[in-house]
């Protein structure tokens, strides 16, 4: 059996109906019409798709076409495999900033003492503990992205506030690495299996029962791809949104009132992978002054910011990222609130590029701004 | 852009001493000769870095 054919019988992608609501719904193929998710199954399914066709790079895995597929054909799924012959192989997408972002995850694999903990400043930590808030690629993202007012770091920097103020003090590490989501996503299984081996080895050893995310990425990469690898987990992930909900509902936080019109963006990672889409809505709607106005498309409709995994980033991005803003600022909101550090950087690039009037904020920026302490 | 690298590297835990930036014209051998000597002393004295069995 041929490397494809398998993979076909894993995803069973031979229960297409050629409908085409994949490439009817694809962010890509609206603006690269030779991009089209239906063809890559059907193609695969003659055996006609190669590993070194170069179009399973263009997509964002951002499962607009699954959540809306008759068939139930997990296309992510079927790309991210796709990917992973293509990179055995020796071809792989096009990695963005000349492939910083890889180099530096590639050194985290390495006996370094990382200083990633620089941010922390007044915020209350531990060095064990029963929860551990997992930071992300933040401190990082912090850095490379200044040139585009990405402001990474402030995101964690409330989450920690946040946290604090809930008379929670997590332990934070310095040894954290990279989740290995990217890795992952870009055909890498290697890479990600020696990355989540370092950090479940870490969590062990730091006692944690629980661990704590406001990556969106790192929340769905534990959840779900972790335990796929390496079997149950001796603690429980949870995302910060859920982790906080009922300190919140119990009226652990109190907020000032400030008047602001916004918009959320749902994650893809967030919404459409993990099934989140009410907490960081209830969340807002709590803040008093808070308008919250939907797009057009949100929740499971959601459109993805254009981008995924520092590969492949291009006109099509910029054209997806500005439509995007364009329908956050007909809804009359100021704001574009976003829970993902990488739609972030992402919007705030493209908002820089274009000169666009809209903010770009972070939801737990939003939060923290509003603390009452 | 330097600036950001020796950032980087230090979250990286790596000595951001041993990444240095010059810029010296084709006209300027003996400059060349001199940073350069300069620099591989300096990489000496720091001693052999962790990333050593990364290469």
């Amino acid at each position: 059996m041929t490397a494809i054919a398998e993979l076909i019988d894993l995803t069973k992608t031979y229960f297409c109906l050629d409908c085409g609501v994949c490439t009817g719904s694809c962010p890509v193929a609206r603006v690269f019409p030779d991009f089209s998710p239906r063809q890559i199954i059907e193609r695969s399914l003659y055996e006609l798709e190669e590993p070194s066709d170069d179009t399973i790079w263009n997509c964002l895995t951002c499962a607009q076409c699954s959540v809306r597929c008759p068939a139930g054909i997990d296309f992510p799924e079927f790309v991210r495999l796709m990917r992973d012959e293509a990179h055995a192989l020796g071809f792989d997408g096009v990695p963005t900033h000349n492939g910083m972002l890889q180099t530096i995850t590639d050194i985290q694999m390495q006996d370094v003492v990382q200083n990633r903990n620089f941010w922390i400043e007044d915020g209350k930590t531990a060095d064990k503990g029963d929860v551990f808030y997992f930071v992300g690629c933040r401190p990082y993202f912090d850095v490379i992205f200044r040139d585009i007012n990405a402001g990474s770091i402030k995101g964690a920097q409330n989450v920690l506030k946040i946290l604090n103020c809930c008379g929670v003090e997590p332990v934070v590490s310095n040894e954290e690495r990279c989740c290995g989501h990217d890795a992952l996503w870009n055909g890498n299984e290697e890479k990600f299996k020696q990355l989540a081996q370092l950090n479940l080895g870490l969590i062990r050893a730091s006692g944690a029962k629980q661990v704590v995310f406001s990556c969106p990425e790192g929340y769905h990469t534990f959840k779900n791809f972790y335990p796929k690898y390496f079997g149950d987990l001796d603690f429980e992930p949870i995302h910060v949104l859920d982790f906080l909900a009922d300190k919140i509902s119990a009226g652990a936080i109190e907020f000032e009132e400030k008047e602001e019109v916004v918009t959320y963006h749902d994650p893809c990672r967030l919404g459409r992978l993990a099934g989140v889409y009410d907490a960081p809505r209830k969340l807002l709607e709590s803040i008093p002054g808070i308008e919250l106005r939907e797009m057009p498309r949100s929740r499971e409709n959601g459109v993805c910011c254009g981008t995924t995994c520092w590969t492949n980033c291009s006109s099509c991005s910029k054209e997806i990222q500005v439509e995007r803003l364009t329908e956050a600022s007909n809804t009359g909101a100021g704001t574009l609130v976003t829970a993902c550090p990488k739609c972030q950087i992402h919007f705030r690039c493209a908002k820089a590029a274009f000169d666009l009037e809209i903010e770009i904020n972070d939801l737990y920026d939003i939060v923290a701004d509003r603390l009452k302490v | 852009m330097f600036n950001l690298t020796q950032e980087l590297v230090k979250i990286l835990g790596i000595d951001p001493a041993r990444l240095r930036l010059e810029w010296i014209s084709s006209a300027e051998g003996t400059r060349f000769a001199e940073v350069a000597t300069e620099f591989t002393e300096q990489i000496r004295s720091l001693g052999p870095s962790s990333l050593k069995q990364a290469a």
